[in-house]
């Protein structure tokens, strides 16, 4: 049969790196056919090619059977390609209809915006795909789920036929996700031919007719979504067998290292934000902050590290109080952090991996007598820790907002890790990550428990929490309002919890 | 000396009317560098583009002896600066301040080194001819209007109307539209086919040959002739009255006059108030001091363009 869309051969170099490798792909008009693999492995480059955004460096486009030219994002409009973006590309200060229509703009009396007609025509089409979006919302003010559908009618307004969503449901909740897979069955039936990129396998699964999974900027297979499923594609796309399995058990739970008594924050505007949170953390054990996102999770590191001032209550590293210490003598003390937001609070994009590997350790041994930085030392770590963390780098002096996502995110967890010498707060350690680098650090995480450090876990997912915790606190309004052992509790009873729910049934 | 008396000599319709003249220049090169950084391009260059468009206007007039064709050369002249700075900024992505900054003392350098060259004398250029100004027969009889807009010299007329002009192609043009776009998130404009360079560039040339006329008003029509450095600052004026005014036509329209209004006021009180009661010097550092004081209270409220700074670039990983 004839395919809506064909690639051939395609290369794509980025200077020595070659995103991808001969790629041939064959997509039938009217499916879902779902592109999946790894951080890395050359999903989304391969789709701003197939956008014009890149060119690439060898290779044929065919649409219809046609070859065909696409050096500009004007031209895949013009060969109806639409690309909802995982970034959006929309502007925050207009109009929801505006940024439908923006470069296509309806006129009246040849020179002037005909406005009544951009809000009509932008609600004529939302409801016509059932996207429920108000076409004089300004973009500020919604959604990212809303967001998501404004990119989708601004393809939709283009008469795109064939639409990419790359990782579309990476900033979305469960629930937006779900509403997000309707429309695409809504798509489809109207006959849209829709590319899903993704590295969710269950999605995957869930939505697609056909799925080709590429892995270091190859194909490794194109499969049907009926002959296949999640261990097959977590195969295919690694290379080999990942199961995510429950950490083995503490092996020796030591003294308590950090402790935190009755602490207490209050926001810019003098709301509180945390309230009487009390715990402890052993050597050897990982105690989980296990809750719904907004509940302080977040004000708890940032009082943990320094950067969240505490109105009351006190924090104990050992035996030394560290409750109102400075960022850096919170650090020094012993406190290594994974912070939640990594590209704006871990790293300096434009500093080298090696760099990022001794950032914030510059003036402690051995990097530096305190004033003059050792350099030496700095490449022996850095040496060492890419190979140990498997960062994937042409060098050490290569700049880290070059490196993928996910290699970005080792360098972290590689330093945090590694030079922690009592406590390890990992905020979100996972988030964005593919299932092999989320095996990775799990695996970090646990070897730093058993060699005696207190690991703190902050994870929004349960799943997460239920792998690796020996025991769990749960926070709900900024309190902690249990703290269980791992093994007394289900995930239903932590999800009641989570939500406020009572947790009197539940031995503590 | 009686307050009152004191008072009503200062706030009179000439001091409304003296608004406006010296308000021209500011508003011209404000309403100019308004649509240069709603494309998200910020040229501190002005003063610089404003100088060398005086410089044009007086060497038009004085060659081919008609202030018309003076003023058109200073906006060419102007286009040409502009031209220049949007290469290195826009085409070569060099810092955008630091680029305006080589600018304006390329500028003050090469309107000094001109002069001499051409009249083989620096300091001032001979006099020139002057633009003419506008007498409105049916405003005479009209008390207030005609003290404050009659006899005005005869762009300020035209120039009051830039703001209303330009409050409809940004809001309700689609080339409006995609100006905004280009300021605040460039590539959102690019994903949908339009190119954000091209309107970057359009939109630096459209200001800086609005700064150019404004450097021209300075040179024949307030007065009527070009001196070294003439512009004196009413290009950083400028500058601040765009951010001032939030980079929205109806702001930086009252932020010019603002501006102008205060720099009226300053020349009104040195004739009135006595030296001996507050030094002449203070009265004209006043207009900056506002400056001052209005950027620092007045830059993060602003609600400028997004993107206002940043290089535009397509292939970026």
């Amino acid at each position: 049969m004839a395919y809506i869309l064909e690639l051939k051969d395609i290369c794509k170099h980025f200077g020595n790196v070659l995103a991808n490798d001969h790629v041939n792909l064959q997509v039938e008009k009217g499916t879902v056919h779902s592109i999946v693999g790894e951080n890395g492995a050359g999903k989304t480059t391969l789709m701003n090619i197939l956008y014009g955004l890149y060119k690439q460096t060898s290779g044929e486009i065919l649409i219809d059977g046609t070859k065909v030219s696409i050096e500009s994002p004007s031209d895949a409009i013009r060969l109806g390609i639409g690309m909802i973006h995982q970034h959006f590309k929309l502007i925050s200060a207009m109009t929801v209809a505006e940024n439908v229509m923006l470069g296509e703009e309806p006129i009246k009396g040849k020179l002037f915006l005909d406005l009544k007609k951009i809000n009509d025509s932008t609600l004529e089409l939302s409801d016509k795909y059932g996207l429920a979006v108000k076409p004089k919302s300004m973009v500020a003010d919604i959604s990212v789920g809303i967001r998501q559908r404004v990119e989708i009618l601004k393809a939709l307004y283009r008469n795109a036929n064939i639409l990419i969503l790359d990782e579309p449901t990476a900033l979305l909740t469960p629930q937006e996700s779900e509403d997000l897979f309707r429309i695409i069955e809504r798509l489809r039936k109207d006959g849209k031919t829709i590319l899903f990129i993704s590295h969710k396998l269950k999605e995957i699964i869930q939505i697609s007719d056909n799925i080709t999974v590429l892995r270091d900027g190859k194909v490794v297979d194109t499969v049907k979504k009926s002959k296949t499923n999640e261990v097959q594609l977590a195969r295919l796309m690694i290379g080999r067998d990942v199961f995510l399995k429950p950490a083995p058990k503490s092996k020796k739970i030591g003294e308590i290292i950090l402790k935190v008594d009755n602490l207490s924050a209050v926001n810019e505007y003098h709301h509180p934000v945390l309230t009487d949170i009390s715990f402890d953390v052993r050597s050897g054990e990982v105690l989980g902050v296990a809750g719904v996102d907004g509940n302080g999770q977040t004000e708890l590191v940032k009082a943990l590290i320094g950067l969240q001032p505490v109105s009351k209550g006190k924090i104990k590293l050992r035996d030394n109080e560290i409750t109102h210490l400075s960022v850096k003598k919170m650090r020094s003390a012993g406190i290594g952090v994974i912070p939640e937001d990594r590209l704006q609070e871990g790293l300096v994009e434009d500093f080298s991996v090696e760099e990022n590997l001794f950032l914030g350790l510059q003036r402690i041994p051995p990097f530096s007598n305190g004033k003059i930085i050792n350099w030496n030392a700095v490449h022996e770590n850095a040496d060492s820790l890419v190979k140990t963390f498997d960062i994937r780098t042409p060098n050490i002096t290569h700049k880290a907002r070059l490196l993928s996502g996910g290699n970005q995110q080792k360098i972290i967890v590689a330093r945090e890790i590694f030079h922690a010498p009592d406590t390890i707060i990992a905020a979100q350690p996972t988030r964005g990550l593919d299932i092999a680098a989320t095996d990775f650090v799990h695996e970090q995480l646990i070897k730093q428990r058993d060699s005696g450090k207190a690991v703190l876990l902050f994870s929004l997912s349960l799943d997460e929490i239920m792998l690796l915790s020996t025991r769990i606190a749960v926070i709900y309004k900024g309190t902690i309002v249990a703290i269980v052992n791992k093994d007394d509790v289900t995930p239903e009873d932590l999800g009641l919890m989570m939500l406020g729910g009572s947790y009197e049934h539940i031995p503590a | 000396m009686n307050w009152s008396d004191t008072l009503q000599s200062i706030f009179t319709v000439t001091l409304l009317a003296s608004t406006i003249r010296v308000s021209i220049s500011i508003l011209l090169a404000g309403m100019g560098e308004m649509i240069t950084e709603r494309s998200g391009v910020l040229n501190i260059g002005v003063e610089g583009t404003m100088l060398m468009g005086a410089l044009a206007a007086a060497l038009g007039s004085y060659f081919t002896g008609s202030p018309w064709l003076g003023l058109l050369a200073a906006g060419l002249v102007g286009m040409l600066v502009g031209l220049l700075f949007s290469f290195i900024a826009i085409s070569l992505r060099s810092n955008q301040s630091i680029t305006g900054l080589a600018i304006y003392l390329l500028c003050v350098g090469l309107s000094g080194y001109l002069l001499q060259i051409i009249f083989e004398h620096g300091g001032n250029s001979p006099m020139v001819n002057t633009l003419p100004s506008l007498h409105m027969t049916f405003l005479e009889n009209v008390p207030v209007l005609d003290p404050i807009f009659n006899d005005q010299p005869i762009i300020a007329i035209p120039v009051l109307l830039i703001p209303v002009f330009l409050q409809i192609v940004f809001y309700k043009t689609p080339w409006g539209s995609w100006l905004r776009a280009a300021g605040e998130n460039p590539k959102a404009l690019a994903v949908v086919g339009k190119n954000p360079v091209k309107i970057r560039y359009v939109a630096t040339l459209c200001g800086s040959f609005l700064a150019g006329i404004g450097g021209a008003y300075l040179s024949i029509s307030q007065t009527s002739l070009f001196s070294e450095n003439m512009v004196a600052g009413r290009g950083f004026i400028a500058l601040s009255a765009v951010i001032f005014g939030g980079v929205r036509p109806g702001g930086v329209f009252l932020a010019c006059i603002f501006f102008g209004f205060m720099d009226a006021l300053q020349k009104t009180l040195q004739t009135v108030i006595p030296d001996t009661m507050m030094p002449r010097e203070l009265f004209m550092a006043l207009p900056y001091l506002l400056t001052l004081l209005a950027l620092a209270g007045f830059i993060k409220k602003s609600g400028g363009p997004a993107d206002i700074g940043n290089p535009y670039l397509k292939e970026s990983r």
